[in-house]
């Protein structure tokens, strides 16, 4: 009997040992707190890769260094999979102190209850909200409460490789292309590129599907005058079918007629590598391209293809999602970092974004880079989509979709138009 | 007609070994090539550059380390549990047995992708996510290691148990000295299925994780990769350095492996 | 009460993570409930909607179709590999290793090797049918734009990754068949094929029913592979039922509905376990 008792206890603390030894490594749980020599450790998710990402980082550094009581964690985040990270981390009381929002999917998390509103902490720690971008500001403003800090617009723009402009006979004096500014303009201006460069170079490196050329075609949908996809009280579908079907037909040509690589995989190298010799996407590659080597480009508003000047444009905001302790010390120290990065804009600037506070653009430092001044008059072009909660699933699930087949041939631009319109009607009565 | 079932042989041979040489070969590469060609990949300039970089500047290594640990842990536990529950149900009379018997047997028709989103609220609940304990614990229940495990152990003689319990064993010493030497294929069996299964987890751990510390291979390489690439090298790094450990091991035990295969085929 | 304590590990585990989702689903199903919370009791609602979602029961076809294309061309590519690596050769531990090996690899290393393999331009195949001259240097084929490629870009793939396991259990059920019985059929004058026919063949009939059995499972339940080499496009013409509930849950944050959804899911792999059932006992007698 004695045996047999000293047997089991031998096996129940080999079972518990294996146990903890198995649950032992878990305990990496990455709050720091605020607990040691009054350092406050702060976590902070976002979804900056490339130069962007680069960019965050040494404004952190330099926040870190410039705030020795305060600490910044980055955590990058995959920009597909990040609100679903966020959302669900949130949910499950493992969500960061600081994270990112763009303006236009914000509606959401503060229906999900994923963000806090900021006014009693931005009191306490001095924040001047006049010292901000006021179209920006108030994107992010909800029945008077504000919810997220604005550190930039991000506006859809066009590129430009000088040289192969310069081959083509189409670069003018000033280092501008000479392009007319109409839908046949844009139109002659890819043909002569095609005609004139060598055949391995693409006249207009852009991506085959989904996000940028959806983005051309909201610039186009509100150059003819579309406001937005959703009516104004947010609960009907409010397409204006026949200038949607004019700009998907006219971007349609644009692939047809060979002025696109056909499904490039790459169309960020094709540009960069000089294999193209313009390309649309948002101001964030600006960054990438200065730094690579030998690539001479120009940067400029996309062009007015149809009545009115207007782009596609977001923009990024800093939130304080919703945390177990709620700790006031912790979200002072999140909301003076997240007004320092806006004062800082001049750095975030680097990588192409337009910084959200004005006084950041008066700054010599943001004067003095190329490029950004020829595109800083976006900003006021920029056709916001309208505060819904619903934004992102609309253009993923509904109009992407469509488009996509479009841009591939396989659909007619009025087919497209025609059945997204259910599927997006669909998403806001879910 | 001999020597051509043995072409046919190479060259089935080299289809499936093809993609893992241009892996290795490309991850080799210098970055930033251009490649056009084919060929340009089997050609210098080489460099290992990459390696170095991935190895020093992700977390891939650990994610190689936790995909391990929780294969093994989840390979013992899950074979410890089954193996105890299994030799109650085989050897230990008991009330209800019947009723337990189809208990377990219906947890077969449960597929874990059907209770995923209500487990994933339940992890939720009871505190587990984003832990090792949230990676481990959900999968250890294996109807399946249960059902093969009793087949094995009814096998075993009685007359065996009884003359160690006539010799003053208790019953933990007929599980331990007995059931489990004795049955030691289908135990390996089971524990190579579960150290695969494991290994391969993906849906799981990508709903349950979100700090990237936790993650486990098949969900941290997807978010080093840059779907839209033409410049391959840093992509093959990283599947070659994440299939390195995992081919090495294949090759040990490469026999045990296809013996524990074997095994569940003529069970399953 | 020794067996309780035998059995309590395993209870616990199985009752805890196994069962009680399985209940806790049913209430989820009635709820308007997201990743963060409980939002209000929606009734039936959520399984009406199934009914009408076409997305759902297209992504569920999907799941069907993938089962179809893979598991007779798996069956097939098994046995093939288990007679190549079943000839009595020198390279014959060479062969069984390098079959078996794609199927070591991890999930997500397999299916980013599948998405290099079959991307235009650059890709393993595409440059490979450039470089034999198979294919027009200025010509490519869009493997994973079209559906019906993408369809086999996705079959091959998982034909290369995933057949090693059932080419592992050929290749030991051929090696249990008695010598003696191929000896008798050379002595009576049976050809190569005749003895593969009338002799090999019908003794792999069990382990090919339990194969098959395995694989229909197995295939219905696709999602990684899909997800990442077309991400269930052009069009989700590729997506399967997993990928949707999934999307559904996390991605558009309705829990309820995607618990309601795979209860369906859970119904239609037991209709397929109980339709093999059948299938098995019938050919077994």
């Amino acid at each position: 009997m004695k045996k047999r008792l000293g047997f089991m206890l031998t096996l129940v603390l080999a079972f518990s040992m294996l146990l903890s030894a198995c649950s032992g490594g878990g305990s990496s749980n990455s709050e720091g707190g605020s607990a040691d020599s009054g350092k406050i450790t702060l976590s902070y998710w976002t979804l900056f890769t490339g130069g962007d990402g680069e960019n965050m980082d040494a404004l952190i550094a330099e926040f870190n260094k410039t705030h020795p009581n305060i600490e910044i964690k980055n955590t990058k985040l995959e920009w597909a999979e990040y609100y679903t990270k966020l959302i669900t981390a949130v949910g499950n009381g493992n969500g960061p102190d600081i994270g990112i929002s763009h303006t236009s999917r914000l509606p959401d998390l503060i229906e999900q209850g994923v963000v806090t509103e900021l006014d009693s902490v931005a009191d306490a720690a001095g924040i001047e909200w006049s010292t901000y971008n006021q179209n920006l500001l108030n994107a992010t403003v909800v029945d008077g409460k504000h919810y997220a800090i604005p550190i930039d617009t991000h506006p859809f723009i066009m590129y430009y490789n000088k040289k192969l402009l310069q081959d083509a006979g189409l670069l003018g004096e000033d280092g501008k292309p000479v392009l007319e500014q109409s839908a046949e303009g844009f139109v002659t201006f890819l043909s002569t590129l095609k005609e004139k460069l060598p055949a391995n170079i693409t006249p207009f490196a852009f991506e085959s599907k989904d996000h940028d050329p959806f983005r051309l075609w909201w610039s186009l949908y509100t150059q003819l005058g579309g406001n937005d996809i959703i009516s104004d009280d947010l609960s009907k579908v409010q397409l204006d079918e026949a200038k949607a079907t004019q700009a998907a037909q006219y971007m349609q040509d644009l692939y047809s007629n060979g002025f696109i690589k056909k499904n490039d995989p790459d169309f960020y190298k094709t540009f960069q590598s000089g294999a193209g010799a313009i390309m649309m996407t948002g101001v964030w590659a600006t960054g990438t391209w200065e730094s690579t080597n030998g690539l001479e480009f120009g940067a400029m508003p996309i062009p007015k293809i149809f009545d009115q000047e207007a782009a596609w444009g977001d923009s990024h905001t800093i939130i304080l999602p919703v945390t177990k302790d709620e700790d006031a010390a912790k979200r002072e120290a999140a909301i003076t970092f997240a007004d320092w990065i806006a004062d800082n804009g001049q750095i975030w600037a680097k990588a192409g974004h337009i910084p959200s506070k004005p006084s950041a653009i008066e700054k010599q430092e943001f004067k003095d880079m190329d490029y950004r001044s020829d595109y800083v008059s976006v900003a006021d072009t920029v056709k916001f989509s309208k505060p819904s909660t619903k934004n992102w699933q609309i253009r993923d699930l509904a109009v992407m979709k469509y488009l996509n087949e479009v841009w591939a041939g396989k659909m007619q631009p009025a087919d497209a138009v025609a059945n997204m319109q259910p599927e997006i009607q669909k998403v806001l009565d879910q | 007609m001999k020597w051509m079932i043995r072409l046919v042989s190479m060259l089935l041979a080299l289809v499936f070994v093809f993609p893992l040489i241009w892996m290795l070969v490309v991850s080799v590469k210098r970055e930033g090539m251009g490649v056009t060609s084919l060929l340009d990949w089997f050609t210098p300039p080489y460099s290992l550059d990459v390696y170095g970089e991935v190895i020093t500047q992700t977390k891939l290594t650990h994610w190689i380390w936790n995909s391990f640990f929780v294969a093994v842990c989840v390979m013992i536990l899950t074979v410890l549990i089954s193996a105890m529950a299994s030799y109650a149900m085989s050897k230990i009379k008991f009330r209800f047995k019947t009723f337990m018997f189809f208990f377990i047997l219906a947890g077969l028709l449960i597929p874990g992708e059907a209770t995923l989103i209500p487990l994933y609220q339940v992890a939720k609940d009871v505190d587990i996510l984003n832990s090792y304990e949230g990676l481990i614990f959900p999968v250890l229940a294996s109807p399946f290691a249960i059902i093969i495990l009793k087949s094995f152990f009814d096998g075993v003689p009685n007359d065996l148990i009884e003359s160690v319990q006539i010799d003053g064993g208790g019953i933990w010493r007929v599980f331990f000295s007995i059931m489990l030497p004795l049955t030691r294929p289908a135990l390996a069996s089971i524990a190579i299925l579960t150290f695969i299964g494991s290994w391969n987890n993906f849906l799981w751990p990508f709903l349950s994780v979100t700090d990237d510390n936790l993650f486990t291979l098949p969900v941290g390489i997807p978010t080093l990769m840059d779907q839209y690439t033409e410049d391959y090298v840093k992509p093959m790094v990283i599947n070659t350095i994440a299939s390195i450990p995992i081919i090495a091991l294949f090759l040990i035990f490469e026999r045990q492996i296809v013996k524990g295969i074997s095994m569940s085929g003529i069970k399953g | 009460m020794q067996a309780l304590i035998f059995l309590l590990p395993f209870l616990f585990i199985y009752v805890l993570f196994t069962i009680w989702p399985m209940i806790k689903g049913v209430e989820m199903s009635f709820y308007k409930w997201t990743l963060i919370r409980k939002i209000e009791y929606v009734g039936l609602q959520n399984y009406a909607n199934m009914l009408q979602d076409s997305a759902f029961w297209s992504s569920v076809w999907h799941s069907f179709l993938f089962v179809v294309l893979t598991t007779p061309t798996m069956i097939v590519l098994a046995i093939i590999l288990a007679l190549v690596a079943n000839r009595k050769s020198r390279l014959q531990k060479f062969y069984r290793s390098v079959f078996f090996l794609p199927s070591v690899l991890s999930v997500a290393v397999a299916s980013y090797l599948g998405l290099f393999i079959f991307q235009p331009y650059t890709g393993l195949l595409n440059s490979l049918l450039h470089l034999i001259g198979l294919l027009p240097g200025n010509e490519e084929i869009f493997w994973l734009s079209e559906t019906s490629l993408a369809w086999i870009a996705i079959t091959l793939l998982t034909l290369w990754w995933t057949v090693g396991f059932n080419f592992i259990l050929y290749l030991s059920a051929m090696q249990d068949i008695p010598e003696d019985i191929y000896e008798a059929a050379r002595l009576d004058g049976a050809s190569d094929s005749q003895i593969f026919w009338q002799i090999t063949l019908p003794m792999l009939g069990g382990i090919t029913r339990t194969i098959t059995m395995l694989q229909i499972i197995a295939s219905f339940k696709v999602f990684v592979q899909i997800y990442i080499m077309t991400g269930g496009g052009p069009l989700d013409s590729t997506r399967p039922v997993i990928q949707y509930i999934w999307q559904i849950g996390f991605r558009q944050n309705d829990l309820g509905y995607a618990a309601a959804l795979s209860y369906m899911l859970f119904a239609i792999l037991l209709v397929l376990s109980a339709f093999q059932y059948w299938l098995n006992n019938r050919k077994g007698e």
